[in-house]
């Protein structure tokens, strides 16, 4: 790196104090050269949140490269500089700029600075070139700075929908007093079987659950990991004291699981949800009959009584109150 | 974090034990779940120390990323007779104390590395390592 | 042992509930063992809740215990009901390839005394007793 040594090294750095005299000149330019740029979109960012932005950056440059001494971007005197950087990128990534935009943002200042400089240092070329170089390389660091944090905070939030998506995709329904149901929709594999579990027996212990359904109509494909996931689910609810029914299971579902050889005669099956449902109800003592049946039941064919029953039973439908209407 | 050593030489002890790496474990941020493995695995070996070679020592070693990758390894040792067959040992059903023959194979599905080492006369050595 | 600790065993009507409320030592759970069966016997209790909510481990030694206690009580002609086991813990016992066989288990203490009652016939007649606020009606048998 000879020309850190060069002339500009005993004193300041030219570049800071074309910087600092220059800097409403240069912040314009910079953003008219922002706005004018193809990958520029004005829904992500106002101008004046651009014009603040740009702003602190420069002066931030500014105030390193005079802390610094002039020296190299990984000096401390930067370190506010980068942290802002990082913030700058995260923003960007998190509002969705595409990596070109961010990219291009910091490396465009060259543009604007290299003829100002020019113009600064004419005749002078002995010191025009360390000064290039030296801003050149200042403008790459802070570039790959951004570049790598925005990259991070990408990861970051896919790892985080991803979560999110795990979690949307084990919704588990209470859908009577002590049933569950867990419809499992899609490809399962080993981790998304796993959190699904956990979500199951929490959910049992939260709601006081004594039945879970565990529909797999909408399950494509099924080998055995997730067979056995299925039955130490079915296991280990048993141990919290709560039973599960199986329903939906395919006929290629059927073929696949028999052909595998596993055992699935601990496991109580149901052909369809709707099924599993009614031995549910069962289970814990209740049944779904025709209101017309109930009220024949109840009361012979007394037209009257029957009217009222029905809109009895209706209230019953529509509240809920199913148990203090028993018997 | 520091690697911790706890004496195995009383049936005390083995409480004492699963505590100190349920602790551990929730400090090193394992899920209640993984806890739960890891106290288990704890109460399974600790115990198979004391009752066959009535003294030894478990070393909690927690691992940051540092070393490769976060987690929790615990080894287990004693100066014992030592298991004249570990496969047979590592099979489901085996046992040689009162217990039902699960603590060891059953031991192994809970956790991510689990290496046995053992010399007839010498001793044993169970080491297990579950990943964050 | 020194550091015995010491389970409650209450009585409600003809069922002793044995809520556990701490990780137990090997001693403590067999002398929990004995102490429920001489109740049993003292009482001539017909059920026997075993509270395990707040248990954070079940291993294969506290899983064989709990079976024996349900196999020895039988022989008692009383019946055993293992309450409220956290999900971590059951997931667990799976795991290790344990079941609990000839144990029932249940997801709460109402439950339990459904089940005891409803499928066992232990308690019937005391509807009224008021099961539901067991601290009034119970009575602690806590003897040495």
């Amino acid at each position: 790196m000879a020309d850190q040594n060069d002339s500009a090294r005993a004193g300041e750095r030219r570049i800071a104090t074309l910087l600092a005299t220059r800097r409403d000149e240069i912040l314009n330019l910079w953003i008219k050269e922002r706005l004018e740029a193809d990958e520029f979109r004005d829904e992500l960012i106002s101008k004046k949140d651009l014009r603040q932005q740009s702003q602190q950056v420069l002066d931030m440059l500014v105030q390193g490269v005079q802390d610094s001494g002039g020296g190299d971007f990984d000096h401390p005197a930067f370190d506010d500089l980068r942290h802002y950087l990082n913030e700058i990128s995260h923003m960007r990534a998190v509002k969705g700029y595409t990596p070109l935009e961010n990219a291009t943002y910091v490396l465009s200042l060259r543009n604007v600075v290299s003829p100002l400089l020019a113009e600064e240092l004419e005749g002078d070329a002995a010191a025009l070139v360390p000064e290039m170089n030296y801003f050149t390389r200042l403008l790459d660091k802070m570039g790959l700075v951004m570049v790598e944090n925005f990259i991070r905070s990408r990861e970051e939030i896919i790892r985080q929908q991803r979560a999110d998506m795990l979690e949307l995709s084990t919704p588990v329904i209470k859908v009577w007093d002590k049933i569950l149901t867990l419809p499992i929709i899609g490809t399962l594999d080993s981790r998304r079987a796993q959190m699904m579990m956990e979500a199951l027996l929490q959910k049992i212990v939260e709601t006081g659950s004594i039945i879970a359904i565990l529909d797999i109509t909408g399950v494509r494909t099924m080998d055995t990991l997730v067979a056995n996931h299925l039955i130490k689910t079915v296991t280990a609810a048993r141990l919290m004291g709560a039973r599960c029914i199986l329903t939906g299971v395919s006929p290629a579902i059927a073929q696949t699981m028999v052909q595998l050889g596993i055992d699935l005669t601990q496991i109580t099956t149901r052909a369809q949800m709707s099924d599993g449902i009614k031995l549910a109800l069962e289970m814990i003592g209740r049944t779904v009959v025709p209101t017309r049946t109930l009220a024949k039941l109840q009361n012979g064919t007394n037209g009257d009584q029957l009217q009222k029953t029905v809109k009895q039973t209706e209230q019953i439908i529509t509240t809920g109150g199913e148990k203090k209407q028993e018997g | 974090m520091q690697s911790r050593s706890i004496a195995l030489e009383s049936e005390h002890d083995i409480a004492v034990a699963r505590g100190e790496v349920r602790t551990l474990a929730a400090g090193i941020g394992f899920r209640i779940i993984d806890q739960t493995r890891l106290a288990t695995v704890t109460s399974e070996l600790a115990r198979n120390v004391v009752k066959y070679a009535k003294r030894g020592r478990m070393i909690a070693q927690p691992l940051d990323a540092a070393q490769g990758r976060p987690g929790l390894r615990l080894i287990f040792e004693d100066t014992g007779p030592g298991i004249p067959d570990v496969g047979a040992a590592m099979r489901d059903g085996f046992s040689t104390g009162r217990g039902l023959g699960k603590g060891l194979p059953g031991s192994k599905r809970l956790v991510d590395v689990f290496e046995i080492e053992s010399t007839v006369g010498v001793g044993t050595r169970v080491t297990i390592v579950r990943w964050l | 042992m020194d550091g015995q600790q010491r389970i409650p065993i209450l009585k409600v009507g003809r069922v002793l509930i044995v809520p556990i409320q701490v990780d137990m030592d090997d001693q403590t759970v067999m002398h929990l063992q004995e102490r429920i069966l001489s109740e049993l016997e003292r009482t001539g209790a017909r059920g026997v809740l075993i509270d395990i909510s707040l248990l954070e481990m079940v291993d294969s030694f506290i899983g064989r215990v709990l079976s024996d206690i349900a196999a020895m009580a039988r022989i008692m002609d009383a019946r055993t009901v293992v309450v409220g086991m956290q999900p971590a813990v059951a997931i667990t016992l799976v795991e290790l390839g344990l079941e609990l066989r000839g144990v029932d288990t249940v997801l709460n203490v109402d439950e339990g005394i459904r089940l005891l009652r409803s499928e066992f016939g232990i308690d019937e007649d005391e509807e009224d007793a008021g099961l539901g606020g067991a601290g009034a009606f119970a009575e602690q048998v806590n003897r040495p």
